[in-house]
């Protein structure tokens, strides 16, 4: 219980909800417009997150151009993915795109002298004999929390700075996506979910809007993906597997598919669901050892998705009759 | 006068079995011209050929002299070509005027780096929704606006369906029967609503249809296909008294009048 | 040319068990329209459920394949029952399904986890006695799993094409409301569909185990692209086009490793290899290899 009482545990939490926000909004764009059921978008997150730290370990690039060449580089991949793949029937696309981005994550396993392979990013080839990114970062932060101590007290530190840094970033994203949620583009995209045909008569490349909306969500995915980097310090495939993918269908499951307002909250759901559990120290947490516990967690949200689905698909904060899950 | 859509000898085979075979059309702008035939004879199958749905195995189809065999359905709108469907496809969970706003052409909110602009999108929304009243009204959907277009009935969605290619602003329009499953009072109307938008606008009509009275009626010229091909093509009169198209069509109803 | 032969050896090895897992997909997915994400750890469980009772606990193995098959072809069952059935009533559509099965699959997974443990588990068969044939090093062990799944192939096979059981899945597979409606017991079929992925599962994994020497937990994963690749290769929901796929790509996956190509890819990027092929086949025919173009007319 005392992890409760800890303020490292609750900004600890709020962080990751910020950086799962980010993730499922980008996620939120393929699918809450046009319904695509991308599972792959972890794929981006790891690119993002690796072209970074590759960039400033091995050829000591400036990190904040580094970082937008991440994102650059997850747009591309939005844009691979979506070039190959997008034509192809839904059911199809879903499973290929879960390939993608386990492809990818095999990729980075295997290449050791470029990604440092499976023992992360540490392994990375470093001309200065250690392999760290953050660095230069890690100092600004210390500036950020000097200077926040005066409000924020006991709860100032340098993950309290990045999560400042990471939800004024989804903040401005989420107004974005809700200018968005206005344009013609938009519209063009829900109709497509339900008929391709109408749109393509009346002059829309469908493909083209498709496309598009991978590459922005992809874009987001890529952010989401440098403040993950960030706040761990170093990388590990493993941190890149197929289930994050899941983590963000639950989050905008949670918040109510289609509703870009809902997706903070179900991140914030989300973070205390599984960053948060790995704190319990009470029962029934207990009875299992550490090793068994991570086991655990990950059952309770596959437990929490199934449940979902079942008995609650429009999440905590959707309606029933607003519902477009198909 | 000069054709407006030119099909040459077109051809389409699936799997094996030929849908349109050297079927050929020669429309001339600002005709109504309908194409009839009894049901498998590779009218839908020619619709889609032109409106690019499907590409042909062979044959060539010019729209204002562009070839456009070839080309995608969204491109070959964006030249002038609309085209309605069988039924009336509406976006269910758009609402009537989005449903109509989908048809504004080069509106500068479907690119993306335009969210920045948000008065110039919002000049192309205001113009584009005055518009979209306008031809809600001409075919009395007006009351609808903000409807879901799912609770339209059949006969609205065939009007939403007509007013949304409309507001593509078309050169010519194809209509994949357009009279099927529809009341007689519903028919005259939209015959109206189509004759007015055709003296309006100067457009050129193409229809499939099976309901022959109002074919015959309606209709400058009138192509017959049976067999993925056509076997004659004329003056409505001149196709009732054709022999050919008798014993393939018409059958015996011809011979009780 | 004695490389070669080995590698065609393990190739056909390789794809007649992911041909069987495969198969199990693609008929789960034909009748039942679910992608089921568990089917790694289906193979994963029968491999344990047997190795456990074999090795540990001294059964002779017959009798815990057996028991393995039992238990995995119960758990398609009880899964059906809690939870397939009840979104194949609510018509849930694509979303719902995929997450679901994600759900069961980590659920799944975890437990494999939590019940055995991380270490790496062997059957107690003699994987080192070998043969020679043509030059190459055939292991018996090899030999015998490319029988036994032959003839569980060829065995479903006729069974698939000859029972009325069989020709009503072909036929729900086809079109299920058709189907229904036409006097074919949905249930009868639905309860098969996990018998006999029971079954393939419960083999495919046996087998992969006994094959691969040496595997942990991570075994039916490690497989589970492949084996959508073969699906999808062999167009999803056709049982013989994931036969197809299956022998297909485990001959590309196994031979890609042939120091001829350029060397040789490494054997770690096997499922890549795999999926390369599958990109590859469908920019050619998006369907799969045996799909017809389902165009609208």
């Amino acid at each position: 219980m005392t992890a409760f009482l800890q303020p490292g545990f609750w900004v600890f939490v709020v962080l990751m909800a910020g950086v799962y926000c980010i993730f499922a909004l980008g996620l939120q764009v393929q699918y809450g417009l046009g319904g695509i059921l991308n599972f792959g978008h972890v794929a981006m997150m790891a690119l993002s997150s690796y072209t970074m730290a590759i960039l400033v370990i091995t050829y000591n690039w400036n990190l904040y151009l580094a970082c937008f060449a991440g994102v650059v580089m997850a747009g591309l991949g939005g844009a691979f993915l979506g070039l190959t793949t997008l034509r192809l029937r839904g059911d199809y696309f879903s499973i290929v795109s879960i390939a993608f981005s386990e492809i990818v994550r095999y990729i980075i396993h295997n290449s050791d002298h470029l990604t440092g392979g499976s023992q992360g990013s540490l392994n990375i080839p470093s001309s200065k004999g250690y392999a760290s990114y953050t660095e230069a970062f890690n100092k600004v932060l210390m500036n950020i929390e000097a200077k926040i101590k005066p409000i924020f007290g006991s709860f100032a530190s340098r993950d309290m700075a990045l999560l400042l840094i990471v939800w004024l970033t989804a903040i401005i994203l989420l107004v974005i996506m809700t200018f968005i949620q206005k344009t013609s583009w938009a519209r063009v995209l829900r109709a497509t979910r339900e008929d391709d045909d109408v749109p393509a008569s009346l002059g829309k490349n469908v493909f083209l809007f498709r496309l598009s909306s991978v590459i922005v969500g992809s874009v987001i995915g890529g952010i989401a993906g440098i403040y993950w980097a960030l706040e761990f310090s170093i990388l590990d495939p493993a941190d890149f597997q197929t289930i994050v993918t899941f983590f963000a269908w639950m989050v905008i499951i949670l918040g109510g598919a289609t509703k870009v307002k809902g997706v903070p909250l179900g991140a914030l759901f989300f973070g205390f669901l599984y960053a948060g559990t790995r704190f319990f120290q009470f029962p029934p947490f207990t009875w299992f050892d550490s090793v068994q516990r991570a086991y655990l967690r990950v059952m309770i949200i596959g437990f929490v998705l199934i449940f979902l689905m079942l008995k609650r698909p429009q999440g905590i904060f959707g309606k029933r009759e607003e519902m477009v899950l198909e | 006068m000069d054709n407006i859509l030119e099909v040459r000898s077109v051809s389409k085979s699936f799997a094996g079995v030929r849908a349109c075979e050297n079927a050929s059309l020669s429309i001339k702008r600002g005709s109504v011209t309908s194409i009839i035939g009894p049901n498998g004879a590779g009218k839908t199958s020619l619709f889609n050929l032109i409106s690019g749905a499907i590409s042909p195995d062979s044959g060539s189809i010019t729209f204002n002299g562009t070839e456009i065999a070839k080309k995608h359905p969204h491109q070959i709108a964006r030249l002038g070509l609309i085209r309605t469907f069988q039924g009336a496809k509406v976006i269910r969970r758009l609402s009537v005027m989005e449903n109509i706003l989908l048809a504004a052409q080069d509106n500068p909110g479907d690119h993306l780096w335009r969210v920045l602009t948000p008065r110039a999108r919002k000049r192309f929304e205001n113009e584009a929704e005055e518009r979209a009243l306008d031809l809600l009204k001409q075919v009395g959907l007006e009351s609808f606006v903000d409807s879901y277009a799912g609770i339209l009935s059949g006969g609205q969605r065939k009007l939403l369906d007509l007013a949304r290619a409309m507001m593509a602003k078309p050169t010519m329009l194809l209509l994949d029967e357009p009279f099927a499953g529809v009341n007689p009072a519903l028919v005259e109307k939209l015959v109206n609503v189509l004759q007015t938008l055709k003296k309006q606008h100067d457009l050129t009509f193409l229809l499939v249809e099976h309901d022959l009275e109002t074919v015959m009626n309606i209709s400058d010229e009138v192509y017959v296909m049976a067999q993925g091909t056509v076997i004659a093509n004329g003056l409505p009169n001149s196709i009732y008294e054709n022999e050919v198209v008798i014993d393939a069509y018409l059958g015996s109803r011809r011979k009780s009048s | 040319m004695a490389e070669f032969v080995q590698l065609l050896f393990n190739g056909l090895v390789t794809g007649s068990i992911l041909a069987m897992a495969a198969v199990g997909v693609s008929l789960v997915y034909g009748v039942l329209r679910l992608v089921n994400f568990a089917a790694g750890d289906f193979m994963t469980l029968g491999a344990f459920i047997a190795v456990f009772l074999s090795v540990s606990e001294g059964w002779p193995l017959i009798a815990a394949v057996v028991v393995a098959i039992f238990a995995i072809a119960a758990l398609g069952l009880g899964l059906d029952w809690l939870l397939w059935k009840r979104l194949r009533n609510s018509k849930a559509g694509t979303l719902a399904l995929f997450l679901v099965a994600t759900g069961v699959a980590l659920i799944l997974r975890q437990s494999i986890l939590m019940i055995f443990s991380s270490g790496s588990r062997k059957f107690a068969i003699n994987e080192t006695a070998t043969f020679s044939f043509l030059g190459a090093n055939i292991a018996t062990s090899q030999l015998i799993v490319l029988l036994l799944s032959s003839s569980a192939i060829i065995t479903l096979g006729l069974f698939m094409a000859k029972s009325t059981i069989g020709k009503d899945m072909r036929a729900f597979s086809d079109n299920a409301s058709l189907a229904a409606v036409s006097g074919i017991n949905v249930n009868k079929v639905v309860r098969y569909v996990w018998i006999i992925n029971g079954i393939l599962s419960a083999l495919a994994g046996i087998f992969q185990g006994m094959v691969q020497g040496r595997f942990d937990s991570t075994m039916g994963w490690t497989l589970l692209l492949p084996i959508f690749a073969a699906v999808v290769l062999g167009t999803i929901g056709d049982a013989y086009g994931a036969l197809l796929g299956g022998m297909t790509l485990g001959l590309v996956m196994e031979l890609s490793t042939w120091h001829v190509l350029f060397g040789g890819i490494p054997s770690s990027y096997k499922p890549v290899v795999a999926f390369a092929t599958l990109g590859i086949v469908l920019l050619v025919k998006p369907e799969g290899l045996l799909g017809v173009k389902a165009r609208s007319i």
